[in-house]
């Protein structure tokens, strides 16, 4: 792969000197020096925070570091670990509502347990409920009634969104959906701003994208949009459900494909109604996922195998919550863990359910209950604003 | 090392860059696409291959992993997971740093991708200063130049010298 910017100044040796490296824990002889697609390979193992740190090292590793391209290579190395060592939960929480948390995917796994780190959040106003809308490639959509970013915890930059602000445009409510154009090699938010009319709350569609940094009114939707609902992005579209309002109309999955920004409809899996209460979609493993809610707690996990094929959704599992709370907001499962185990967010904990005898157990997670929503997100160098930090701007700084 | 001589078509002779030869079974060679790319076009398992980018201790390593990749079934993954991390526990920078070039010039893609987990493994703890010296980069950046770079992320160095 090549960087254009991110070479070191050294060739790299000649074998002779190379081959009289002694085998010490010493560096008393220099090692050799490592040509560009080797320095590239090993740094794009290194945890984000290293990175920021070795940006300090040189010239063309504070260039290689900023390179948009390098981001995507760590990216896709950092999504690819299936032992979730760059995955961390995202928790947004009831108490105080401005917190929103953070902690190791891999810790939670493997130990089941794990210490929450308080995230600097660009949103800190403590009486404004903090939503989280979305997460793509490490970028976090977060969002409260009057504010809007896109924000990398994991470098803590951050982008404001222009004209959100609900009361300053008359919009009776808002809710949003965040992905990635492939096509354009941009992220995307999809902004549905309900405006109160006669007949109703009829939702405004807009799309912002982050390099024009700019809102820009599609078509509407030509289903109803429910209220509040979180968009989920899989397979370059966001997907809702259109809960039927009676018993003649039928529930169905509402697609907004980002790239051609266009509407459709997705089939659903043949799912029992009689006794069903809700349901939400999620991702598992890059497949669109349903989690069906019954009465007396009891709640089935379809995935869509193979996107857009109707006979390629399969029953997951079947799973009997014990003692249903009162108040239940429940999350799709969030992933499948290494040993099968499954994370779901259910009321105001995190539990892993194990499909294989049914069985359920509470991570620890000190320092932060109780949550509101959790997400996982990637550890990534993702910048959200795509004008700054580049090798270029060293280069005019010079 | 350098095992006797047989007269077997299944084996070749690789040369290291300090001219030691090593005999290797041809499916133990297998494992790197250099090698296998060699024998698939006109080059005769006869003749000797030199690899002057290669040094005996890194070589031997390389052929050890080789081996053991080679041999071993694809339903041992755990067993050769365990192997791996053996096979790098107690390894030096100067030796994982020629291993992983050795990796890299030869086309062995799962011991690039060890080698080069191991140093990242090593080094993401290590203040910038001392990898600086571990990779042998020339620092330049003024003081002023580095301090500026330092405070656009402060936060990650808390700790740090």
């Amino acid at each position: 792969m090549a960087y254009e910017s991110s070479s070191t100044s050294r060739e790299p040796k000649e074998t002779k000197q190379t081959s009289q490296i002694p085998l010490s824990t010493e560096y008393s002889q220099p090692l050799p020096s490592l040509p560009p697609e080797i320095t590239v390979e090993i740094l794009s193992r290194l945890p984000v925070k290293s990175l920021l740190r070795l940006r300090c090292v040189c010239k063309s590793w504070r260039s290689l570091i900023s390179n948009p391209k390098f981001a995507k290579t760590h990216l896709c190395r950092a999504s690819m670990n299936t032992d979730y060592t760059n995955h961390r939960l995202i928790f947004s929480r009831l108490y105080p509502r401005s917190d929103v948390k953070s902690c190791s995917l891999y810790s939670i796994s493997n130990r089941n347990s794990d210490s929450a780190v308080q995230l600097d959040c660009p949103l800190k106003d403590p009486n404004l409920q903090v939503t989280i809308w979305g997460c793509c490639d490490g970028l976090v959509c977060v969002g409260t009634e009057r504010e809007v970013f896109i924000w990398n915890p994991s470098t803590r930059k951050y982008k404001r969104l222009r004209n959100v602000e609900l009361s300053c445009h008359g919009y009776a409510d808002a809710w949003f959906g965040f992905g990635y154009d492939e096509f354009i090699d941009d992220y995307k938010v999809v902004g549905f701003f309900f405006v109160n009319r006669t007949n109703g709350f009829e939702p405004i569609v807009k799309v912002y994208t982050l390099r024009s940094d700019s809102w820009r009114r599609i078509e509407d939707c030509p289903r109803r949009v429910p209220r509040g609902t979180l968009g989920t992005f899989v397979n370059r579209a966001l997907h809702w459900i259109n809960l039927s309002a009676s018993s003649d109309s039928k529930d169905i999955i509402v697609s907004l494909d980002l790239v051609k920004e266009t509407y459709g409809e997705v089939s659903k899996p043949e799912y029992q109604d009689s006794n069903l209460k809700e349901m939400v979609l999620g991702v598992l493993n890059g497949c669109l996922c349903i989690l069906c809610q019954y009465s007396g707690a009891c709640f089935h996990v379809w995935v869509m195998k193979e996107y857009g094929i109707r006979d390629s959704w399969t029953t997951l599992f079947v799973m009997l919550y014990g003692s249903p709370p009162l108040y239940c907001p429940y999350s799709a499962p969030l992933c499948i863990l290494e040993n099968g185990e499954v994370l779901l967010n259910l009321a105001t904990h995190l539990v892993r359910y194990k499909p294989k005898n049914g069985t359920f157990s509470f991570p620890e997670i000190h320092n932060c209950s109780p949550l509101f929503s959790v997400y996982i997100y990637i550890e990534s160098l993702v910048s959200p604003d795509s004008n700054a930090d580049s090798g270029v701007q060293w280069q005019h700084q010079q | 090392m350098a095992s006797s001589i047989e007269n077997n078509n299944e084996k070749l002779t690789l040369k290291s860059s300090d001219g030691e030869e090593f005999l290797v079974e041809k499916h133990v060679a297998l494992q790197s696409t250099l090698l296998q790319n060699m024998l698939d076009s006109d080059c005769s398992s006869a003749d000797v291959i030199p690899l002057p980018k290669i040094d005996a201790r890194t070589l031997a390593l390389v052929l050890g992993y080789c081996k053991k990749h080679a041999d071993a079934s694809s339903s041992k993954q755990g067993e050769l997971n365990s192997f791996d991390s053996e096979f790098l526990k107690d390894m030096d920078m100067g030796a994982l740093f020629n291993l992983v070039l050795a990796a890299n010039f030869m086309e062995i893609k799962g011991l690039l991708d060890i080698a080069a987990q191991k140093i990242a493994d090593t080094i993401k703890d290590k203040p910038h200063q001392e990898v600086r010296e571990i990779f042998h980069v020339e620092n330049d950046y003024t003081p002023e130049e580095e301090a500026a770079v330092r405070e656009e992320n402060r936060w990650a160095f808390e700790g740090f010298p």
